[in-house]
């Protein structure tokens, strides 16, 4: 059994960010994939949980553009931005900030991929993008 | 669970109390000096002496006065010795929680008088609720620049989204509590006159789609507020009626959004992460279950529900209207002053203001019972519904109350 502190289970899945790579928890039980902050699996509360790499992509599930307001100079430097759940592949709704060429198009059901940056005070943090739209066959003129 | 049916009518408030600070008033009182003086006249009003109270319960440490052990503080200062000393949790609805559990203790018997109180001050910071990032994660949160407005706005446009409610029926709910907020002594936004739904739309984006004036203010100054509570059979002849605790209910289901988002479920509030879902749903039907009330049987109610969209969306939780009905339901007048649901005539944390641990929602549901909501009052209100709200959606609280007399 796992016997480690959030801080430190946290601290793990921010390095695996800065190697890169979006870790999540999975349950070795039921299998079921957790948030990187979880201790316990919540379903069996059994602590054997393992790192895996997320597939890093997904939809939103919702999202805010946050304008005017902002709680530190960094970021109101930084606004508008958005932020958002997003529905991963694999089935864990993850907060985070979600990045658009065109904020104002950013909408529910929309498809993301993980675009890991920095964020406004230099930190390595799990971002997504909005996927680009295939450019479509051409139309009847 | 919903408690035992015997709980309902077994236990009413005999006193109530507000001590209030104004921001034009000279001086900066502690949130303790304000809880000691609305325990003062709580106690007075309840004609009950100090050595008579068997428990202090207040909800957790003021946000002004962030210590361990503040209910010490508090019993200290009152100079009493009772049974049984308690913080009750759950964020901001501990202080809808610490009277459910006074209403327990009188009822089984283990104390005859519970005095519940709790209080917070601001003097100075934010005007509005724009910038607050307090109830996120800092670990797994803040890196990312949340604030309270993204996290309600997420579940906002998630609302939008399922359901087609708009930013114009988002706009009535702070039209509807700012027309009770300007018959209100006290309340933050008064001086600004009638709100219309054009300003509402014309203020500022906080974070989309909530406005500016979609959020609550924090109070300016500072209010505590106090309960006596005890067995019914206790409660006497007074010259105010007694305030009977008729149903009750209160659920907890997360500390961060994130997280909890990221559970596959908890029964049975939701099987599968669902935004628009919160526990006020359960707490709502268990209080109804105790007293056997039904959401049509009520005749008042008093939120203390920060946002616009998220106290609509408590409508639909607390049985007044279906899921997604909220917008036409306050698009028809609902909620209206006039015509509607007598919904935070206190104005609510809209147009009174925000400050954290507040018990002036339920006396200002006490005073409407008891006649006393001068200038506001309701008439004949005999049933009503209390809804207390903490964390980032995360603890809900409901209690229902009826005019002891009625």
């Amino acid at each position: 059994m796992d016997h480690r502190d959030t801080e430190t289970v946290v601290g793990e899945y921010w390095k695996g960010i800065a190697e890169g790579r979006l870790l999540l928890r999975r349950c070795q039980v039921c299998r079921i994939v957790l948030h990187p902050r979880r201790l316990r699996c919540p379903d069996c509360l059994d602590g054997e949980l393992e790192w895996e790499q997320s597939v890093g992509s997904g939809r939103i599930y919702s999202f805010t553009v946050l304008e005017n307001w902002a709680p530190t100079d960094e970021l109101r430097a930084a606004l508008p931005y958005c932020l958002g759940i997003v529905h991963l592949d694999e089935g864990l709704h993850f907060f985070t900030r979600i990045h658009s060429d065109d904020i104002d198009s950013v909408h529910i059901g929309q498809r993301v991929h993980l675009s890991i940056r920095r964020n406004e005070v230099g930190a390595l943090v799990p971002a997504f993008t909005t996927d680009e739209v295939p450019a479509g066959p051409p139309g009847p003129s | 669970m919903a408690a035992s049916p015997a709980l309902s009518g077994a236990s009413a408030i005999i006193g109530s109390s507000m001590a209030v600070h104004r921001s034009d008033q000279q001086g900066a009182p502690t949130p303790l000096e304000l809880i000691v003086d609305a325990a003062r006249g709580a106690l007075a009003e309840a004609g009950v002496d100090r050595s008579s109270i068997g428990a202090v319960l207040t909800a957790p440490p003021p946000a002004a006065q962030n210590v361990p052990q503040f209910c010490d503080l508090v019993v200290n200062e009152l100079k009493v010795a009772p049974h049984y000393v308690a913080q009750v949790g759950s964020s901001c609805a501990g202080v809808l929680g610490s009277v459910q559990v006074a209403a327990q203790m009188v009822a089984s018997g283990a104390v005859d008088y519970v005095l519940c109180c709790s209080g917070d001050t601001n003097h100075g910071g934010d005007k509005f609720q724009t910038a607050s990032a307090v109830i996120g994660d800092p670990m797994c949160e803040a890196p990312f620049g949340i604030t309270a407005p993204a996290i309600y706005a997420q579940m906002a446009s998630r609302y939008m989204f399922e359901h087609g409610v708009t930013s114009e029926q988002f706009a009535r709910v702070a039209v509807a509590n700012r027309d009770w907020a300007v018959d209100h002594p006290l309340a933050r936004m008064r001086s600004k006159g009638p709100l219309t739904v054009e300003q509402v739309l014309a203020s500022p984006i906080v974070a989309r789609p909530l406005h500016l004036f979609d959020c609550a203010p924090w109070f300016r100054g500072g209010i505590a507020g106090a309960v006596v509570v005890t067995r019914t059979e206790l409660a006497g002849d007074r010259a105010e009626p007694p305030v009977t605790i008729l149903g009750m209910g209160q659920r907890t289901t997360h500390v961060y959004l994130n997280e909890r988002m990221g559970l596959a479920g908890i029964a049975p509030y939701f099987s599968e992460p669902d935004l628009l879902v919160t526990g006020t749903g359960a707490a709502a039907d268990d209080a109804y279950q105790m007293c056997g009330l039904r959401p049509e049987d009520i005749q008042l109610i008093e939120s203390s529900g920060p946002f616009t969209s998220f106290l609509m969306r408590t409508l639909e939780e607390l049985g007044v209207c279906g899921r997604g009905e909220g917008g036409e339901f306050v698009a028809e007048g609902g909620i209206d002053r006039d015509k509607g649901l007598a919904f935070n005539t206190y104005g609510g944390m809209l147009s009174f203001g925000q400050l954290a641990q507040p018990m002036y929602p339920l006396i200002e549901a006490i005073d409407q019972l008891q006649g006393k909501a001068s200038g506001r009052q309701v008439p004949g209100v005999e049933t009503a519904l209390v809804h207390g709200h903490g964390g980032p959606m995360s603890s809900q609280a409901v209690v229902i109350l009826g005019r002891g007399d009625a």
